[in-house]
């Protein structure tokens, strides 16, 4: 019967036969995957989850309008920037629409449906939906998008478990969130892919690693389809770099292709046909797609039932800011252009929590400073693995949050957040599964990293510069070789950072690091001059206080714009040195700048390598935008 | 005179590791932050008068608050700098400490640090509660959400306002605000926003501060 139908329909429509063939298969969105506050506050971006996208409003948690709900999604008067209209889009047509809606008004109840020829009618549902109804239901098929809508003007409505029917249309699963991993594959078992209901999603990051999953509903087993990507041009795409490739499940990433011919194969779930596209390897191509957020590329599936197009949404990579020694997430405060560059699904990876249960320090200090430690004075692999799992964890956010799949972000650090970066690759978990066993840094970009250490770190756990120290601590920067706290003992960061600035006296530390180079790697290195330096020589000022305070320490007596330089014997930023912030190759140099803007609190005079003035963070967004082979990654 | 617990400390301890001599009972030395009382509220931008007692055995003596907030300068008639002498107990000098105005709520520590003939002494410390005047009309955090994939491993939750004068701030140090686990079982949370994967499972971490609140989805989710 199946087959004779599809023989029909065949004939008179080439779009339709996935339509009648497909299985249906039911989506429910429930929104608890997502925060929000417990009342109505203000809008949020639009939430998307497998076929759906909802705007208009916000997500409730735990709010007394839904109190036997995790989560809702609604709109009020009281929400700055909502709307009084609530709007479900669907990514492809679906069927059978059935919500959970509340809502003290009547409101106005309208959808969106497309017919095979790809036009567009609104109807509106002439009784609209009352008060003391519990749920809407729309019955039909080929819905693109609901519209409620409350006109009273102190507006307030609630809506929950979206449930409908998909299948008349390929759909693309992202096999991590589906786990659908065989190590770090994707599985070859059909019938497990046949059966995700969960992990749909619209694209894929270009990270040149994730893989999504296509599966295509089919008439019958041995079904022929062949598959292409095309291009935002609507050509045949040429280039798998720019464009992503296809390979058959199971097969080699060097089969990846612009085309591929599939046969459908029986699963538990009927007949369906399977392939992989691993999206492109940079997102931008070229200047014109450097000011864009997404681009897109769509899979023609051709059988000889017909043609279907399937989009595929290509994102940008997630980016995750690292910030350095004693730093935090206000460290970036003022990196503009970047952190305020809608284009970025920008986070910040922070390692500043309190130290707590300390019994020993080396150097020591009093208790009360004891109890001012924090992470980002211990060393590198004490912060690894907490920056590595966050990394991790905004990768996951950014696939829920964005609906597209995606296991590599792209990092920007400072100082030393570079080099807890690279030592994050020395983790076990660092290659792991659910990475495609690539891991999750998709490029790495360093400004001012003391890759080969710097001289001051020595000088700052030296006996002679005692006083400098307990100063410098005084204001929470902590210069510590270890720290024993709650039964173990971890480096100090200090320690970790000390190395001559050439490449000579490395720590244990770095010394690990120096033959680390797993990720492409971009330099970018601060060089201060004179006009940095002057102002070390004021008298009843921060630096003066420090050379009085603690005359005869080295490091005080260096404070002035002539003794400083001298500690490096090489240009630097006033903390790392030229050649350690290069890592001994080449990148990116910046002169006029100091190293950091806490500095500034010694005399020293901005602006920082992450303040806006200098545009290291113009050029980042660059960098961002290279692709990892190009120039200035090694 | 009653030594401070910094000179007990550093006299058991410093002197051993020969970083930080200070003066022997032969010559009593005294810094102490009068005031204010430790845990007083400031706020951004403010200036704060603070008290300090040092013995005419502390030389030199400057003041000093956490990061961001730098030090502190002298508030005395006809003098201008950040270094002052030790006046004996009974003449306390005075320091002007400036809260910037760009600073992140929560609780900064302010000691004060002198040098004798024979080391550096330091007084005991007072924190600054820094808190803005008003209330943020809506808070979030970052991450949004929270994906463990192994047990026992931890990421810490910043809390951001959004305020009525268009301002925003990082709330997460905050005296005002709060964290709380919906299911401890399935994950914890710590006073200062640090959430551990405790076993599989769903839950939330809910943020609260005394305007608005916000709840995190959390799942632990074995990698396998």
């Amino acid at each position: 019967m199946r087959t004779w139908i599809f023989l029909l329909c065949a004939a008179v429509l080439s779009l339709c036969v996935t339509s009648l063939f497909a299985q249906p298969q039911k989506q429910t969105l429930d929104f608890k995957d997502f925060a929000g506050p417990s009342r109505f506050d203000a809008a949020q971006p639009p939430v998307r989850e497998g076929y759906a996208v909802v705007s208009g409003g916000e997500v409730l948690r735990n709010s007394w309008l839904a109190p036997a709900k995790t989560a809702v999604y609604g709109t009020s008067s009281d929400c700055a920037g909502c709307s009084p209209e609530i709007s479900i889009h669907f990514n492809q047509k679906v069927s059978d629409v059935r919500l959970s809606l509340h809502s003290a008004h009547v409101l106005a109840i309208s959808y969106t449906a497309e017919n095979e020829q790809g036009e567009l009618q609104k109807i509106n549902l002439p009784e609209g939906f009352r008060p003391g109804s519990d749920a809407l239901e729309l019955p039909f098929q080929n819905i693109r998008q609901i519209t409620i809508a409350d006109s009273a003007p102190d507006w307030t409505l609630t809506l929950d478990s979206v449930i409908f029917a998909t299948g008349s249309s390929p759909i693309l699963i992202d096999p991590v969130v589906a786990r659908l991993l065989n190590g770090p594959a994707v599985t070859t078992n059909v019938n497990a892919i046949a059966a995700a209901t969960t992990g749909f999603v619209q694209g894929t990051a270009a990270d040149g690693t994730t893989q999504i999953v296509v599966r295509i509903p089919a008439a019958n087993a041995g079904q022929s389809f062949t598959i292409s990507v095309i291009n935002d041009q609507g050509q045949t795409s040429t280039s798998v770099p720019n464009d992503g490739g296809l390979m058959a499940l199971g097969a080699n990433l060097n089969t990846l292709a612009s085309s591929l011919a599939v046969t459908a194969v029986s699963t538990l779930k009927g007949a369906e046909a399977f392939a992989i596209y691993r999206g492109p390897v940079n997102f931008s191509r070229g200047s014109q797609d450097d000011d864009l957020t997404t681009r897109s590329v769509s899979l023609s599936e051709v059988s000889t039932g017909g043609t279907t197009n399937t989009a595929v949404t290509v994102a940008r990579p997630p980016v995750v800011l690292v910030h350095g020694l004693w730093g935090d997430a206000s460290s970036f405060d003022d990196f503009t252009p970047l952190i305020t560059d809608a284009n970025f699904s920008i986070s910040y990876a922070v390692y500043d929590a309190p130290i707590t249960g300390i019994t020993n320090t080396v150097p020591t200090f009093s208790s009360s400073i004891e109890s001012m430690i924090e992470a980002n004075s211990l060393g590198f692999a004490y912060n690894a693995p907490g920056v590595l799992t966050q990394i991790a964890n905004f990768i996951a956010a950014y696939r829920t949050t964005t609906n597209v799949a995606g296991v590599k972000a792209d990092i920007v650090s400072h100082s030393m957040g570079g080099d807890i970066a690279r030592t994050s690759f020395l983790l076990k978990g660092f290659l792991a599964n659910n990475t495609f066993g690539a891991g999750p840094i998709n490029k790495l970009i360093t400004i001012a990293t003391p890759h080969l250490g710097t001289p001051v770190a020595a000088d700052m756990l030296t006996n002679s510069n005692s006083c400098v120290r307990n100063t410098l601590a005084g204001y929470g920067d902590i210069a510590l070789q270890s720290v024993t706290f709650s039964g173990h003992t971890a480096h100090g960061a200090v320690v970790d950072l000390v190395g001559d600035g050439f490449g000579g006296g490395l720590s244990a530390a770095l010394k690990s690091l120096k033959t680390v180079q797993p990720f492409p790697t971009a330099y970018i290195a601060g060089i201060a001059t004179s006009t940095n330096l002057n102002s070390l020589n004021c008298l009843l000022c921060n630096a003066e206080a420090l050379r009085v305070l603690c005359s005869g320490n080295p490091l005080a007596k260096a404070l002035t714009a002539k003794n400083w330089p001298k500690i490096f014997g090489q240009d630097n930023d006033t903390i790392v040195p030229l050649d350690s912030a290069l890592n001994n190759l080449t990148g990116l140099q910046y002169s006029g700048v100091i190293h950091t803007a806490g500095l500034e609190n010694l005399d020293f005079d901005g602006p920082s390598v992450l303040d806006a003035a200098p545009n290291i963070s113009s050029e980042v967004v660059t960098l961002l935008n290279e692709a990892p082979t190009g120039s200035d990654f090694h | 005179m009653k030594k401070n617990r910094l000179d007990y400390f550093a006299t058991a301890a410093l002197v051993l590791t020969g970083l930080i001599t200070v003066a022997s009972s032969a010559q009593e030395t005294s810094l102490r932050i009068l005031s204010p009382a430790s845990g007083v509220v400031a706020r951004p931008g403010q200036s704060v008068t603070i008290t300090v007692s040092a013995s005419s055995a502390v030389e030199k003596l400057v003041l000093i608050g956490q990061h961001p907030i730098g030090m502190a300068r002298l508030a005395i008639d006809g003098t201008a700098g950040m270094v002052a002498h030790g006046q004996g107990e009974g003449h306390p000098l005075q320091f002007l400490l400036t809260i910037p105005k760009a600073i992140q709520p929560g609780r900064y520590r302010v000691t004060a640090l002198g040098r004798t003939s024979d080391g550096v002494v330091e007084s005991n410390a007072v924190a600054l509660d820094v808190e803005r005047s008003d209330q943020p009309a809506r808070i979030w955090t970052e991450p949004s959400i929270i994906h463990f994939t192994h047990v026992g491993d931890q990421i810490p939750v910043r809390v951001l306002g959004a305020f009525a004068d268009g301002s925003r701030a990082e709330l997460t140090r905050s005296s005002n605000t709060t964290f709380a686990s919906a299911n401890p079982r399935v994950a914890s949370i710590t006073t200062s926003g640090m959430v551990t994967a405790v076993e599989e499972g769903r839950t939330s971490i809910l943020v609260r501060t005394p305007s608005a609140d916000y709840s995190v989805p959390v799942r632990v989710q074995e990698e396998r």
